[in-house]
């Protein structure tokens, strides 16, 4: 696997708040991708999996250790742990994404407050809630980030820029030992 | 910094956004080969002071194209399209 | 100046005495006072000295308009210039220097400046470009002089040992001072629920509370206040934080002097916090700031502020002076003057107006003051401090009548009005309008999302603006209630700053902008020379233009132009502020954006190898890629010839997954392709791969690169690592609008697929050995793919050559990148595998005449590169009519040649070409795109664009490099040095 970053980083945002960084599995990242019928052709197809399409482009799905977010009106992203056999359908293209992404967790009080000295999105309860995500930028990199919990965020992040972006995030913080 | 509303993600900082081009003007269809068209429609421009439509990108976001209504003068923003589910 | 701190009173914490250091010299200071009011306190008369003069000057203000206490502030490392020592709260150790003094600041040697002053007048710079004086070498004798005398202060280059961050926030009011009416706001839109940031530049909430002596009511209503907005879970307070910018969108640029109070920051935090706060609607109340008064000598020490002695009085305990001259045009000047007064100071004031209001002048005349309706200060008397002012009888236009009479004095105060602080309206819409009664520019109280209240819109006395902050807010709750002085400034006031003598002349320098030393006379220099617009007036003079931008200055150079070109001040105009209000430190707009984080950076994932063995890297675009593998000793000409020949001569292998990919799908993915690439793609079948070339909307080669086929709705394109976003945000551009009939997706996969290229004469057999598969001609021919499993990773091959060589390119999931790489280094060992890098790369495709970067660059044709032939004539495609225009068409337009350079040295990419025996000036008749050392020629080779080039073989041109002046001769070849028959790759 490609070499992960020193993972867990922790320490304190500079309001004293503890966070903790660390690289976990992707696991399997496929897109599906459709025109005119996307909605009943993805979802037929994502049901057969026991999953469903939001209807949204905010809301996560979550099943178990499976991920759904529409990340556009034609497009979704299923992360999972294990490989899924999606069926073939015409007017539905998939695509293996597993290795074009590494998922980064922050987990702690500080959480959110060290997203937002990186991130222009509204990271409070209301703005952010639990259960949705956003595609935004960091350092001008584009990354999908999933609130998992109060405390909790995963960050989608492109494999080549996983490096230098999981050390832009440190940075942020006053790491201890 | 403007902040542009994405019919897909909400409003959002321009920084994720990059500039298309100017969105009044019409693609001529792919089998045309009137030289004439083709130099209207890559360089001939009305940049007008007030309200204007221009495509934008969200390519930090959902790589969405839109079509946002702007006036050139006050920055004053009038909606946002998505750019496949606007009728040039 | 005699100042001195009073027993009592004040807001400073007596209990805890601090020492800070000015100048060398030590005062005790309490933790409350600024460095302002601790020089004050402490009887230092000249805290700095003028910009241009070197003028000896003093304390004029208590806040954020300071002018002339700039000070160097810190030591080291922690060097900080141009510190306002008004805005400076003290700490114990705090040290800070005079600056723009030399050698000391009691005896400056630029002051003979001053002595030259005719000289040094408006417009100065201009004229030392042109005429009299011998233009540009007059101004190049004297820069170096008045760079060193002139200038505020001093920066370090020492690193900064502290660090800053960046914060985004987010909110439905904002709201700018916590004066009363900031704060009534703040309280009202606390109780209603809403999301609430308040931002005060002080230590303290309060504004002009601030001010009123300690213990009053007001301190009562501010502690309770205080209080309730504490107890808000909503309202967020940001004290020590200023709204230096107001943006579109109702975004603002803040910064949190988060630990600059204190000596050196605490562990983990940040000196200062640059926040971007994106609100629903802002309300400003940012006050008002009073205007000095125009006479001769104004500068002198001992010239204040009238509001700045009474904010030192009330607030820090120290009286300013013990004779003291009030010279006003309005009412706000005598609460000050009667707590003065009654401090013990002798007090005499000066009201330009005839009629002083009865109230005011019964109540001055209780407090035992001198009042003088109707006259002015003409001229202060003093070298380093006040010591006399001359006052006269003067005309309603500020003209003097009669004698004037001396009265001895250690303290001058002057109030010519107030102007409101418009600056953050101003930013975000320009010009405000001009109100005649006050006699100075206000905003709308309403505008878009923005709501002005209290001082900044004119309010008449404390209880409006407490009622209009609480309106602003949402209304709220109790009203609040706390009535002020009967003193409002506009209500009577004379709107007259500028004080002269009967002939409209001033007996002596009357300055208009301190920091800056704008005189009167150079305003009407300027006029003279017919610079009446007040755009150029500002530039012409720089009033206003310093690092106070003008706070104090900007209404009186506004009244004195209106008054030279009779005219009133709104026919004059305006100038239109822009942030920061207050100079911001680069550092925190930078926050963790620096070294190795300035931006990302993007590494491939066979990356960590490329490091630890050794490799030199390069930036390409955000990318870092190996550049050359140094062998012992070697520097990189000697590594790049060396690595380019093992290539030719056995097998190499270098890292290409930062080649742009794109995963184009869907039933109409061939149709897709056809139409951006020149060349067709319709054809093509599963299981090759075809070099595609694509031009821009205007005709021009915008990107190549191979596309395969990988399924029957299923394409893999590549790109060229520069334009991979380019082309793809191109691409979809065209599908979600023009194209939107097309059913096709494009997805980056770029970061998908770690991609290696293997070239070399004996490149087959390492991968047909590491594959375990036949890999001969017959079972894979140019430009087709197979996939492979090597390591028990399923990979794609495609035999695809950019060297000339019999090479391959094997696409990898990402994140096994590192262990292909390493098993093919491993399984190469019996074939000699090296690695190369980036250089030996274009080395070796310069020798083949493979276009790249440098030949596509925005500038250049498919006939331009001699690739017409790609063009299919059977279709349209993107750019296929307006690449014939006949400017593109033209013959004599330079195309792709190769030159061999005559002699050892290699020619420089970026110079021109030029005919044998033509004049070496101008553009030429082409330049030179890139340049190598050829192994396989032995010779020094460059890829140019020539004039008709292609008719030009065997012609020796010259090659001129104006940058280095270095010229070259250079014969005129084809491109294609090597191999031009592809014996190598095809082999």
């Amino acid at each position: 696997m490609a070499k992960k970053h020193q993972s867990p980083v922790r320490g304190t945002t500079s309001d004293g708040l503890p966070v903790t960084i660390r690289e976990v599995e992707l696991g399997t990242l496929t897109q599906l991708a459709g025109w005119e019928d996307f909605d009943i052709l993805a979802d037929g197809i994502l049901r057969k999996q026991a999953l469903s399409l939001p209807s949204d482009c905010r809301s996560s799905f979550r099943r178990g250790l499976t991920s759904v977010w529409r990340i556009a009106p034609d497009r979704v992203l299923v992360r999972s742990d294990t490989a899924m056999n999606f069926e073939a359908v015409d007017e539905i293209v998939t695509l293996d994404l597993s290795h074009s992404r590494v998922c980064l967790r922050l987990n702690g009080r500080g959480a959110a407050s060290l997203l937002s000295r990186m991130v222009a999105l509204d990271l409070s309860e209301a703005g952010f809630p639990i259960g949705t995500f956003a595609q935004t930028a960091i350092h001008h990199v584009s990354v999908l980030i999933d609130r998992v919990g109060m405390e909790e965020f995963d960050l989608c992040i492109p494999t080549t820029f996983a490096v230098s972006l999981t050390g832009f995030i440190a940075e942020h913080l006053n790491q201890v030992a | 910094m403007l902040r542009i509303y994405c019919p897909v993600c909400g409003l959002r900082d321009e920084t994720e956004f990059t500039y298309g081009e100017d969105a009044t003007v019409r693609r001529p269809d792919i089998s045309e080969t009137d030289p004439k068209v083709w130099h209207e429609y890559v360089f001939i421009r009305e940049n007008p002071r007030g309200r204007h439509k221009e495509y934008w990108h969200h390519v930090a976001g959902c790589r969405q194209w839109i079509v946002v209504e702007r006036d050139t003068l006050t920055h004053e923003m009038f909606g946002s399209f998505l750019a496949r589910e606007v009728t040039v | 100046m005699t100042a001195r701190r009073l027993t009592t009173g004040g807001r400073i914490d007596r209990s805890l005495s601090v020492t800070v250091q000015f100048d060398q010299r030590s005062f005790s200071a309490h933790l409350g006072d600024t460095l302002g009011s601790a020089l004050l306190a402490g009887g230092q008369q000249i805290v700095g000295r003028s910009f241009k003069y070197h003028r000896p000057r003093g304390l004029v203000a208590a806040g954020v308009e300071e002018t002339n206490a700039l000070v160097h502030l810190r030591e080291g490392d922690r060097h900080e210039p141009n510190a306002q020592a008004t805005m400076v709260e003290v700490f114990d150790g705090l040290t800070s220097t005079p600056q723009n003094a030399w050698p000391s600041l009691q005896f400056d040697a630029g002051a003979v400046n001053g002595l030259m002053s005719r000289f040094f007048g408006a417009g100065f710079y201009y004229k030392t470009f042109i005429g009299p004086f011998g233009g540009t070498k007059f101004w190049m004798f004297w820069e170096r002089f008045i760079r060193k005398a002139a200038g505020m202060g001093r920066g370090t280059t020492l690193r900064d040992p502290d660090h800053y961050e960046k914060i985004n926030a987010f909110c439905d009011v904002l709201i700018v001072g916590a004066g009363p009416a900031g704060i009534a706001a703040a309280l009202a839109a606390g109780r209603r629920g809403d999301n609430v940031i308040l931002v005060e530049q002080d230590r303290d909430l309060g504004g002009s509370l601030l001010s009123e002596p300690a213990g009053g009511p007001s301190d009562v209503w501010l502690a309770q206040a205080a209080a309730e907005l504490s107890d808000l879970p909503n309202v967020r307070v940001l004290r020590r934080t200023t709204a230096f910018g107001a943006y579109d969108c109702e975004v603002f640029g803040l910064v949190e002097r988060v630990q600059d109070h204190i000596r050196a920051p605490e562990k983990g935090k940040p000196r200062q916090r640059y926040w971007v706060v994106r609100t629903k609607r802002a309300i400003l109340a940012t006050g008002a700031i009073e205007r000095p008064m125009v006479f001769a000598d104004n500068d002198v020490s001992g010239v204040m502020l009238t509001s700045a002695v009474r904010t030192y009085l009330n607030r820090y305990a120290v009286l300013a002076g013990e004779r003291i001259v009030v010279a006003t045009n309005n009412d706000s000047a005598y609460t000050a003057a009667i707590e003065l007064a009654n401090s013990g100071a002798r007090v005499t004031i000066c009201d330009l107006r005839r009629e002083v209001p009865a109230q005011l002048g019964e109540n001055a005349r209780k407090a035992g003051i001198d009042l003088r309706p109707g006259h002015a200060v003409l001229k202060v008397v003093g070298g380093k401090c006040v010591k006399a002012a001359y006052v006269v009888y003067v005309t309603p236009e500020g003209k003097a009548v009669g004698r004037s009479l001396r009265i001895d004095c250690d303290l001058v105060t002057v109030s010519g009005g107030w102007t409101p602080t418009l600056h953050l309206w101003s930013q975000r819409f320009g010009k405000p309008q001009y109100d005649r009664q006050l006699d100075t520019f206000l905003p709308p109280a309403e505008r878009g999302a923005f709501t002005c209240v209290g001082s900044l819109v004119g309010s008449p006395s404390l209880k409006d603006s407490l009622l209009q902050g609480h309106k602003a807010g949402g209304g709220i709750g109790k009203e609040p209630a706390l009535l002020g002085h009967a003193d409002f400034w506009g209500r009577n006031l004379a709107p007259v700053t500028v004080i002269t003598k009967a002939d409209g002349s001033t007996p002596g320098k009357a300055f208009v902008d301190f920091q800056h030393d704008v005189k009167l006379a150079d305003i009407d220099q300027a006029h003279l020379e017919g610079y009446v617009s007040v755009e150029h007036l500002k530039r012409y003079t720089t009033s206003g233009m310093a690092t106070d931008q003008g706070k104090t200055s900007n209404l009186n150079a506004l009244a004195r132009m209106s008054t030279l070109r009779g005219m009133d001040i709104p026919s004059v105009g305006t100038t239109t502020f822009r942030p920061p209000y207050t100079p911001v430190a680069l550092g925190t707009l930078v926050g963790h954006d620096r070294d190795r984080h300035l931006r990302a950076i993007r590494l491939s994932t066979i990356h960590g190898w490329h490091e630890e063995n050794g490799a030199e890297m390069i930036d390409a675009g955000l990318w870092l890629r190996p550049w050359y593998y140094p062998a012992s000793g070697e520097g990189i000409n000697e590594a790049y010839i060396r690595e380019a020949s093992h290539v030719r001569k056995h097998v190499g292998i270098v890292d290409i997954s930062t080649l742009g990919k794109i995963a184009v799908q869907g039933p109409d993915a061939a149709e897709f392709l056809n139409r951006v690439y020149v060349n067709g793609f319709k054809t093509l079948p599963t299981g090759k791969l075809r070099y595609g070339i694509m031009l821009r909307e205007d005709g021009f080669v915008f990107d190549d690169g191979a596309t395969a086929r990988l399924g029957e709705n299923d394409y893999f394109m590549s790109t060229t690592t520069a334009n991979a976003a380019k082309v793809l945000a191109n691409a979809e551009h065209l599908l979600q609008t023009a194209w939107r009939d097309l059913r096709v997706h494009v997805t980056s996969v770029t970061d998908q697929w770690a991609a290696i290229a293997i070239a070399g004469p004996k490149s087959r057999g390492v991968l047909a050995a590491l594959a375990g598969v036949d890999l001969s001609n017959e079972v894979l021919p140019s430009n087709h793919f197979t996939h492979v499993t090597i390591a028990e990773v399923a990979c794609r091959l495609h035999r695809m050559s950019f060297s000339g060589e019999l090479a391959y390119e094997l696409f990898i999931p990402a994140k096994r990148g590192r262990e292909i790489w390493e098993a093919l280094i491993a399984a190469g060992v019996p074939y000699n595998l090296r690695p190369y890098g980036l250089e030996a790369m274009g080395a070796l495709r310069i020798e083949k005449g493979h276009i790249a970067g440098s030949e596509i660059d925005g500038r250049t044709t498919l006939k331009d590169l001699g690739l017409e032939g790609f063009a299919s004539t059977k279709k349209q495609f993107v750019g296929s009519v307006l690449r014939k225009r006949p400017v593109l068409e033209d013959p004599s337009r330079p195309s792709l040649v190769g030159l061999e350079i005559i002699g050892d040295s290699s020619a420089r990419a970026g110079s021109l070409l030029f005919a044998m025996n033509a004049p070496t000036k101008g553009h030429g008749e082409g330049w030179v795109s890139a340049v190598t050392y050829s192994p396989a020629l032995k010779k020094n080779i460059a890829l140019a664009l020539l004039a008709r080039g292609p008719q030009r073989f065997g012609e020796t041109i010259q090659v001129v490099d104006f940058v280095g002046n270095e010229t070259w001769q250079a014969k005129v070849v084809s491109h294609h040095f090597f191999d031009p028959e592809g014996h190598h790759q095809n082999g």
